[in-house]
């Protein structure tokens, strides 16, 4: 700090900059206050309030909420669940993710920039839609795959040899979903490791696998932890796929719980669902504290420093094979496969397995009919206005986080950084509600910006970690020598700093865009005439199984997603140093 | 000259129940369409919004009710659609009112748990339905006498969700479908029939004559345990039905009628205990347009009953109806007499208790 503080006075910054320098970081912190306040006073006051009474409604106050969680032994059942199904879920996720992570990053491997797109298509799929698919595919009756291998194998039985609906049917869709998160985290981590140690190793004699093993690894490996901190927070909250087969796999989780006292089928209990949350806010505020153990004396990870920095890959060999393979494989599981289902479903006037009488079925009634239906343009342009609206907004809050926590290092910067991570921990259901009751009498109410602003704070926390994780990783040698050659402060930033960021910015802005224009939580909550989106006329067709009209729809969602996909990973390659 | 006093007076008596008649007439609709004129709710050229709340019909059905009820009235009124449920739409009415806030949409048709929420928190009103539109559409009579008396006025009975046994006609035949709900416990049906997971339609069975707790709760452990696969509501189940998942399955008429009506092999009967939960419809207190949606609300529960019958498939159970539902049940061989109502507060206060066991039950408790 100090050195910093002799750097400025080298450098003559003015008043102007110092005055800048106690203000910015303090604007940045009151509107992310702001920000979060919204879901945690909900949360909090929701749960010190009785039955079906909502947060805000006048009436007692008490504690029964608490008393019927915690006296309850199926609360600990779900709590033992979530902590099985969080820990294969990661136990699985992890290691793919971060061999996806490696070869993309620092191999030979061919075609690795069109890889990396592929590789982020799966989450332009909702979770809803890929167990859909899955069910469709591995359903243990009637499942196309189930009757493919029961014919295959000879086998007379009438169920399997597949079941969907099991824990390791939840685990392995629940997989395939992460995957493509958890590679984006990985990959910056991974592609700005100081190739010094790796070049040593090496030198010394070690092959590529021992190197990966004894110096890469371990290099990242604090990364990697909080990465995995993070996810066990995403994974308690997470309920698309136990809602879609925990029931029938009997394997409730705390997510099914909330899911069922929020958006069941008779009124919410606002209340219950809130006192549940508190047990993920509090593991949330549990994991942060470690995460923040881990992350403590961040000079440890900066691994872009002003000495010299190329990049190390490793040569794959005849491994390259089985490394595409790899990837193809994943792709086939969480793209091909399920969206084929749904692009079947589409164009039938009922669902029918493949076959040749099915062909007669076969029209684009489903496209056209959507088409025809009078929301959907408004729809589609509310769509539209989250993509861009949310991502850009909540990617420059992100970065004015990190960079306020990271480089003004303000005496309140944990707290902030802290603070933006919570909204985490809190299921997205009852955030919207926070929403709701807090921005209910501003002109935002009804519009689609309330919405938009419902998930900017959502997805506040995962990209500031993915921005930060990159902010930490570049030594600020390189800002100090920009300002020794007398560049200003901006110029520094936009000729030095943005350039190393812009692929972490990148990531971020796109991961925000696919989930906010997939996301069914927020527009349902906050459902109004005007604000309708995509998923909301997803959603009525889920309701009413129009299973046919759903997959038209859902393959077209999926479709543009994975249009804008690619089209953001093409003009982010271009423009990446 | 008494002749033509005679005469004036008779004049003056058939003239005065004339106008009397005539202000009758007006009194129906012309006096809604009126009083939305005073209140700004539709312009001079007869243009105006109905904020239609809830998920029935689908927006594009809805065109076609909107059309019927603009013919009718010779008005150009728009529903504006918010596809939102039942218990979601109880809530953010009173959120909104609670904030200062009108509520937001000017119609929804609810379940009576909602009914009870809305009525809970004061924003149901009393209308004299059948003193404003009884002679122009003389059903609602009907409409307004069958909703229980804690809501008399305050809302028009809209149809019936009735809980039947759906199946896929190319895998089962109807000789060999479970004639008791025990029997789905069977071994035989392992797997093969799909139900809600949020509990119904057991949760009413406390209501049916013959049943007790345990003999619910015994029936849904037993459902469970005979692998049942649970899906999301009613139209899940239809869903599972579609896709081959679940041969037969528990749901509502509307989503096997739609099924039917795209040419599915599939089919309903009724198991005897049937329940029907009232779906009732309601104008808000404060709704933005009450004089528009009260005469679409009468018109919709009355003349233009048939055509949302026609589009939802959902319709009125009571044999004395001329809806396919009932006609249906009837050839079933079931009676008014055969079906048990959830219609008032304590059978929707023990529905709601019994749902959370059930729901319990089946996540395994």
């Amino acid at each position: 700090m100090a050195k910093a503080e002799q750097l400025r006075s080298l450098t003559g910054f003015t008043s102007r900059t110092e005055e800048a320098d106690i203000w910015i970081p303090r604007l940045v912190a009151l509107l992310s206050l702001f920000l979060v306040a919204a879901p945690l006073i909900t949360v909090t006051v929701a749960a010190l309030r009785p039955g079906m009474t909502l947060p805000f409604q006048a009436g007692e106050w008490t504690l029964r909420n608490f008393a019927e969680v915690f006296g309850d032994p199926f609360t600990y059942r779900l709590l033992l669940n979530t902590f099985l199904y969080t820990l294969a879920s990661l136990c699985f996720a992890l290691p793919v993710a971060l061999t996806f992570a490696w070869l993309v990053e620092r191999t030979d491997l061919p075609y690795r920039d069109s890889i990396y797109t592929l590789l982020l298509i799966p989450m332009a799929i909702p979770g809803l839609l890929k167990a859909l698919g899955w069910v469709m595919l591995l359903g243990p009756r009637q499942g196309i795959l189930n009757l493919f291998l029961r014919d295959g194998l000879g086998l007379d039985a009438v169920e399997g040899p597949l079941n969907i609906y099991t824990f390791a049917g939840m685990v392995f869709l629940t997989v395939l979903s992460v995957v493509p998160s958890m590679f984006l985290l990985l990959g910056p981590m991974i592609r700005t490791i100081n190739p010094a140690f790796e070049e040593a190793s090496e030198t010394a004699g070690a092959g590529v696998f021992h190197t990966l093993r004894r110096i890469t690894v371990p290099l990242i490996s604090p990364g990697i932890l909080a990465v995995l901190l993070y996810y066990t927070i995403v994974m308690i909250e997470y309920f698309e796929i136990p809602l879609a087969i925990g029931l029938n796999a009997r394997f409730p989780v705390l997510s099914l719980q909330i899911y069922t006292l929020t958006r069941g089928e008779q009124l919410p209990h606002y209340g219950l669902a809130s006192t549940y949350s508190f047990l993920g806010l509090a593991l949330g505020i549990f994991l942060l504290y470690q995460y923040r153990k881990l992350t403590t004396g961040s000079q440890k990870y900066e691994v872009i420093t002003g000495k010299g920095y190329t990049q190390k890959q490793f040569s794959l060999g005849r491994a390259k094979y089985l490394a595409l393979g790899l990837i193809g494989f994943y792709l086939l599981l969480a793209v091909i496969l399920p969206v084929s289902v749904l692009l079947w479903t589409s164009f039938l006037d009922y669902y029918l397995l493949p076959s040749q009488a099915a062909l007669s079925h076969l029209s684009f009634t489903n496209y056209i009919e959507i088409f025809r239906s009078p929301r959907i343009t408004t729809a589609a342009t509310n769509t539209l206005i989250l993509f861009l609206a949310v991502a850009t907004f909540t990617t420059l809050l992100a970065l004015m986080v990190s960079w306020v926590v990271h480089r003004y290092r303000p005496s309140f910067g944990l707290l902030l950084d802290n603070m933006v991570f919570l909204p985490l921990a809190v299921p997205s259901i009852v955030v919207a509600l926070g929403v709701l009751l807090f921005y209910i009498r501003t002109p935002l109410w009804g519009t689609i910006w309330i919405i938009a602003l419902g998930h900017a704070i959502r997805y506040l926390p995962f990209s500031t970690r993915i921005i930060s994780a990159a902010i930490l990783q570049i030594h600020q040698e390189l800002e100090e020598a920009s300002w020794v050659s007398g560049a200003s402060k901006l110029a520094t930033l936009t000729k030095v700093t943005f350039p190393l960021l812009l692929p972490a910015l990148g990531n971020a802005w796109l991961w925000v865009a696919i989930h906010s224009m997939r996301d069914f939580s927020f527009p349902l909550m906050l459902i109004s005439y005007t604000n309708v989106v995509i998923t909301s006329l997803l959603w009525s067709l889920w309701e009413e199984a129009n299973l046919t009209a759903l997959s038209a729809l859902a393959t077209l969602l999926i479709l543009v997603s994975m249009a804008f996909t690619v089209g953001s990973r093409r003009i982010a390659s271009h423009r990446t140093f | 000259m008494l002749r033509y006093i005679g005469a004036f007076l008779i004049l003056g008596t058939i003239l005065g129940i004339t106008s009397r008649d005539l202000r009758a007439a007006e009194s129906g609709s012309q006096q809604v369409i009126k009083a939305a004129l005073k209140a700004e709710e539709i312009n001079s050229r007869y243009e105006g919004d109905i904020n239609y709340w809830t998920t029935e019909p689908s927006s594009k059905e809805l065109v076609k009710l909107e059309e019927a009820f603009n013919k009718r009235f010779k008005l150009k009124v728009k529903l504006k659609h918010t596809p939102i449920r039942s218990a979601e739409v109880a809530n953010r009415f009173v959120v909104t009112t609670q904030a200062g806030r009108p509520a937001e949409g000017d119609i929804t048709i609810i379940s009576p748990p909602a009914l009870s929420a809305l009525s809970k928190n004061g924003l149901l009103e009393e209308f004299d339905w059948v003193g404003v539109l009884g002679k122009e559409f003389p059903e609602i009579q009907r409409r307004v006498n069958t909703i229980p008396a804690e809501y008399r006025n305050k809302a028009l009975e809209m149809y019936h969700l009735v809980y039947i046994i759906a199946y896929r006609t190319d895998r089962l035949k109807k000789e060999e479908l479970p004639k008791t709900w025990e029997e789905f416990t069977d071994p035989k049906w392992a797997g093969r029939f799909a139900v809600a997971n949020a509990g119904y339609p057991f949760n009413y069975f406390l209501s049916v004559p013959g049943w007790n707790e345990q003999r619910v709760l015994n029936l849904t452990r037993a459902i469970r345990d005979n692998r049942a696969v649970f899906v999301k509501g009613s139209p899940g189940v239809a869903a599972a039905l579609q896709s081959g998942e679940a041969s037969l399955g528990i749901t509502s008429v509307g989503n096997v009628e739609e099924m039917k009506a795209k040419g599915m092999p599939m089919d309903w009967t009724a198991l005897p205990g049937l329940v029907l939960a009232q779906k009732s419809l309601t104008i808000p207190k404060g709704a933005p347009h009450a004089n528009l949606a009260r005469l679409f609300g009468g018109w919709l529960t009355t003349e233009g009953r048939e055509l949302f019958e026609n589009i939802t498939r959902d319709g009125l159970a009571w044999s004395e109806e001329n809806s396919l539902l009932a006609k249906k049940l009837k050839e079933l061989g079931l009676r008014s007499g055969d079906l048990t109502l959830i219609d008032t507060p304590e059978k929707d206060e023990l529905a709601e208790k019994m749902l959370k066991t059930i729901q319990r039950l089946y996540l395994g408790r």
